[in-house]
Parts: C-alpha cells; structure tokens; sequence
C-alpha cells in the first residue's frame, strides 16, 4: 500500500505551527519502506497555497504541530488525515510514525538527563 | 537554593500577576512559566518546562522574527511587538510581547523573559469596528459550509460577480466581506446598499449619485455607492427587492461597466466588484417574472447557497460559545457558559431567525444575567414558552439504532462486574473517562 505523509518543518524539528512552516517534508512510502522523499520551501505560501501543496501531492497523511481547527476541518474535508500538537525532532517523530506507535498530542522531546515527555527513562524509540 | 531558579519570592509575584511571563536558558528551554501563561498557551508548567519556547509559546513569529532570540543577540529589550500564538487547544490568540535578557549577578547573560498580554478581548472590539472579517470568523464546522471555504479564496481571487443566496441571518454580509478580504481589492473599499430598504428613486441616487441641478434640491454634485467603492467590492443585498427600471440600469452597469448619475449626460466608467444576495429565490422570482432573466444570469456566475441554522446543528455548540466569549469582549462580563437546561432549550430550537437570532438570544441572556453561567430565566419568553410543550427533561436527540446498541452493551457489561467502571472500561477496549461519559450520555448512572 502506497501513502504519502506531509510534515511541517522548522530546521530539523516537527514545525510548532501548520501555516507558518518555512518546509514541507514529504514522503512516500509503500509496504512501510520509505521509497521516496523530498523537501519542498514554503516560506512565502499562504494558506490557501499550502493547501493547494498537500493536495496536489496527494498527500493522505499530515503530522504536524499547532494547527487551527478552520485549518484541521480544510484538511479533513479534502480527505488528509492529521495527527497534530506533536514535537520533536522530524526524523525520530516519522520513525515513530511507521511503527504505529505516534498519537496526536505526542511530545518526543529530551527535556533533562534521561527524562523524555511523559516517559522516565530513555527515549522511546529505544523501547 | 539553585542560582538558576527563580526563587520562591519572585514565582509569588510572577504567578500573581495578569500578563503571562516565560524565562528561557541560553538555548531557547523554557525554565520558568507563570500561572497567566499557563492559562494564555493552555499548557502546564509541567508539560512546559525544558521544551522550547516555540514548542509552547506557538507564536506567528516564532520562526522567523523571534523576538527573544533577537533580544538576546541585540541585547536591546522589545515592547509590545503584537503576534498570534496558538493555544494548546488550537484557538489563535492575538497577544503583545515585550522581551529582556536575564543577567547573572556577574552580569553574564543566562537567558531571556518574555512578558505577553492576552489581547483576545481588545481584538473583538476591533473587529467589530472594522468589520474585518475573514474565512477564521465564520464559525463552523458542518461539511455544506466547509464546501465553501474549500472555494472561497477561488471565488475571491477571481474578478467574478457573485450570488449569495440564504435566509435572512444566515450570514450573507459576513461572506460576501470575507470574500472582499480575500480579494485583491482588500485595500479598497466595501460598499453595502440594501436595496430593500430604500424606495425606488431615492435607491438610484443612491447607487449612481447625481449632478448639481438634477433636481430642485441638488446643489452640487452627490458621489453615488458605485463611485465611493471604486476599485473595491459593492454589496447589494436583497437584489430581489430591486424595481423593473432599477435593473436594467444594474444590469447596464454589469454590461458595460458604466453608469449614469441622475441628471448627467454622460456615462462614469467603474471599477467595482459585485456581490449581490437575497434571501428570495431569484430563479423563481425570474420564473414569475418579477426579477429579470438576463440580470439574473449576470449575476449568478458564481453563487453560494448558504445553509439555515436548523441544516448546522452540530455548529450549534461552537456558536453559542463563540457569542459568549464575544459578548463577554464587548460588555466585560465573565460569563463561563450555560446551565444544563438552558443549554437543552438552546439545542432543541428552530432558529427560524438564523444566527442573528441566537445571536440575539445570547445578547438578551447577558443583560438579564446576573451570574456567571446564564440560565433559563435569562433567556427570551417565546423561547422558553415555545418549549413548554415538548418535555425539556427528554434527551437532547432520539437516540440512534447505533447509541440503542452501544448503552445496551455498556448496561450489561457494568452489571457483569457489579458496576466496576475499570473493569467494565477494560473489557470493552475504552478509556475510563470515555466509559464514564457515556455512562453519563445514556443515563445509565
């Protein structure tokens, strides 16, 4: 089965807000392999064009973080499925992703020695 | 006591003060979060502390301009530069910040502050001054008015005339101004004539202006509505009522793009976008001959046909809040919500009057409220006395065969563990609150 998933991004980060995400990470996989990826630079978009992105990449996945709920309902009525208010680093958050193991909500985040969002110990890509 | 923390003395008069305050280390972590920015962001201290600002505080800045990485690299402080943040439940928030660095007792730098004032309530009185509104301020989330979003910025971006057609209350104004905004004549005026309102002549001197002399009273020359929204967007509202005569000089306008003034010889060239609505059938009152077919088809190239209240039920809920909070803006009250059966009359009436009329139910309860959540005494007598024959103590809506099945489930798994809610919750693959609503949803208690 062949999806494709958007993801906002801020440097090498889950960007904090939807509609101001200067990059677009987005990713094709098929039979959870990852077969293709690219960037796309969405500094200067507006909505409406960020929208019109996702689209014409039939993209059926978006993870994002903050996002408004006019933004969630524009998404959803064009079929895209969100799993929004999560952070972290892009990469560990996508892993996380493709094991089927990322909620909305779901912070990925080292916030002091050995201390991850809502886990004690070591982070939980290592579980 | 750590030289990092702030100290017990300063967290008192930081968690005592309105403006939400934030301090950061030097690599942008959150160290300290007051009670106000708790409330401001919807994020706890607990959630908050060691993640990075912008993971919080969501600001339209964030990634771009920050403020406080620019305070830290300038070293220069920055006072009330207004941004958007996005609350943890996903409401954008209009807010000021000012920024500082935070020095060490040897001077070194260790981070920054971040001061912000929740600006919501001076941002509805704004609006409802400016009129400004847009696609965020038409609340909803039925799937007929998000089949409009979806080509509202097409329509607005085109030069097209458009048809609004709805009830009255339905909210044409506020799409056709959101269409406006969107446009590239945003800058430019918009213009509203209800052509409703005014008789038939006064209406033309009204659309067109005229000239010094056109008639015994008119002194000098009077710019009409078509010429004051040059450039812009004009708004006819109920189109429908328009007179045989006056449409065919709308129509000439639509045609050649030109108008005459009462009592001018020569024809004004404009620039102007036409949103045109009624709340009468055109194509019917084509049919019946009183609105004329050509017009008709002038207008209607693009047209938007918006749903009554009574189609959107489910926007219901986001209404009457949205009303609350914006009332509570505009008269400075707190009100937090509706009691059980007010809210119970609210969701089982008609709404022959749309969204103004909850609109102005909400508006009747907040001047007879006197507490903070509103309650059926507050609320209009014809609402109330329409109640009184249907059983208000009746659930909100009939239940489905799916709610039928799904309470019988959860009744019988409760009693085969003695009302165990865990257990009951375990068995059949929920959460215990998702368990415990429903419990409360099917009166099963």
């Amino acid at each position: 089965m062949v999806m494709k998933v958007a993801i906002p991004l801020f440097r090498n980060r889950i960007s904090p807000r939807f509609d101001f995400s200067p990059e677009l990470w987005i990713i094709t996989v098929e039979n959870g392999e990852v077969v293709h990826e690219e960037k796309l630079l969405m500094a200067n978009f507006n909505l409406p064009q960020r929208l019109d992105q996702l689209i014409s990449n039939r993209v059926d996945q978006v993870i994002c973080g903050g996002i408004d709920p006019f933004c969630l309902n524009q998404l959803g009525s064009r079929g895209i499925s969100v799993l929004h208010n999560v952070s972290g680093e892009a990469e560990v958050i996508f892993n996380l992703f493709l094991k089927g193991r990322l909620r909305p909500g779901f912070c990925c985040e080292k916030r002091r020695r050995g201390m991850f969002c809502g886990r004690k110990k070591g982070p939980p890509w290592r579980a | 006591m750590k030289r990092s923390e702030p100290d017990k003395f300063f967290r008192v008069i930081l968690n005592s003060i309105a403006d939400g305050v934030f301090t950061t280390d030097g690599d942008g972590r959150i160290t300290f979060l007051n009670k106000a920015a708790e409330e401001i962001t919807g994020f706890s201290s607990k959630e908050a502390l060691g993640r990075y600002c912008f993971d919080i505080f969501r600001a339209d800045i964030c990634q771009t301009r920050c403020a406080l990485k620019e305070t830290l690299r300038t070293k220069k402080e920055i006072i009330n530069l207004p941004a958007t943040i996005l609350k943890k439940g996903g409401q954008k928030i209009p807010i000021s910040i000012s920024t500082a660095v935070l020095k060490n007792e040897r001077g070194q730098i260790i981070g920054g502050v971040e001061t912000f004032r929740d600006l919501s309530a001076i941002e509805v009185l704004k609006k409802e001054l400016s009129q400004r509104y847009t696609l965020n301020d038409i609340v909803s989330k039925n799937h007929l008015i998000h089949d409009i979003f979806n080509i509202l910025p097409n329509i607005a971006e085109s030069d097209s005339t458009v048809l609004i057609q709805g009830a009255s209350g339905t909210g044409k104004e506020l799409f056709a101004k959101a269409i406006h905004n969107l446009s590239r004549r945003k800058e430019k005026p918009f213009i509203k004539v209800n052509c409703g309102a005014l008789p038939d002549t006064l209406l033309e001197s009204e659309l067109f202006g005229y000239v010094k002399g056109a008639f015994t009273d008119a002194k000098k020359d009077k710019p009409g509505r078509f010429a004051l929204a040059d450039g812009g967007t004009i708004f006819l509202d109920e189109v429908g009522d328009m007179s045989p005569s006056l449409q065919v000089k709308l129509l000439r306008v639509l045609q050649e793009k030109e108008y005459e003034p009462l009592g001018s010889t020569s024809p004004r060239k404009t620039d102007v976008r036409i949103i045109a609505a009624s709340n009468r059938d055109l194509s019917k009152l084509v049919s019946e001959g009183k609105f004329r077919d050509d017009l008709y088809y002038r207008l209607n190239v693009v047209k938007i046909e918006l749903p009554l209240l009574s189609q959107r039920a489910e926007d219901l809920p986001l209404l009457i809040d949205h009303f609350i909070q914006k009332f509570n803006a505009k008269m400075g009250r707190q009100i937090t919500g509706l009691s059980e059966q007010a809210l119970r009359l609210l969701l089982n009436y008609d709404y022959p009057g749309n969204v103004r009329e909850l609109e102005n139910i909400i508006e009747h309860a907040f001047v007879l409220c006197k507490k903070d959540v509103i309650d059926v005494d507050c609320l209009p007598k014809e609402l109330t006395r329409s109640s009184v024959e249907t059983d208000t103590s009746l659930p909100l809506k009939e239940e489905s065969p799916f709610e039928k099945a799904e309470a019988e489930v959860i009744e019988k798994t409760l009693k085969k563990h003695r009302g165990n809610r865990k257990k009951t919750a375990q068995e059949l693959g929920i959460d215990r609150t998702t368990l415990w609503r429903k419990i409360k949803k099917y009166g099963l208690v």
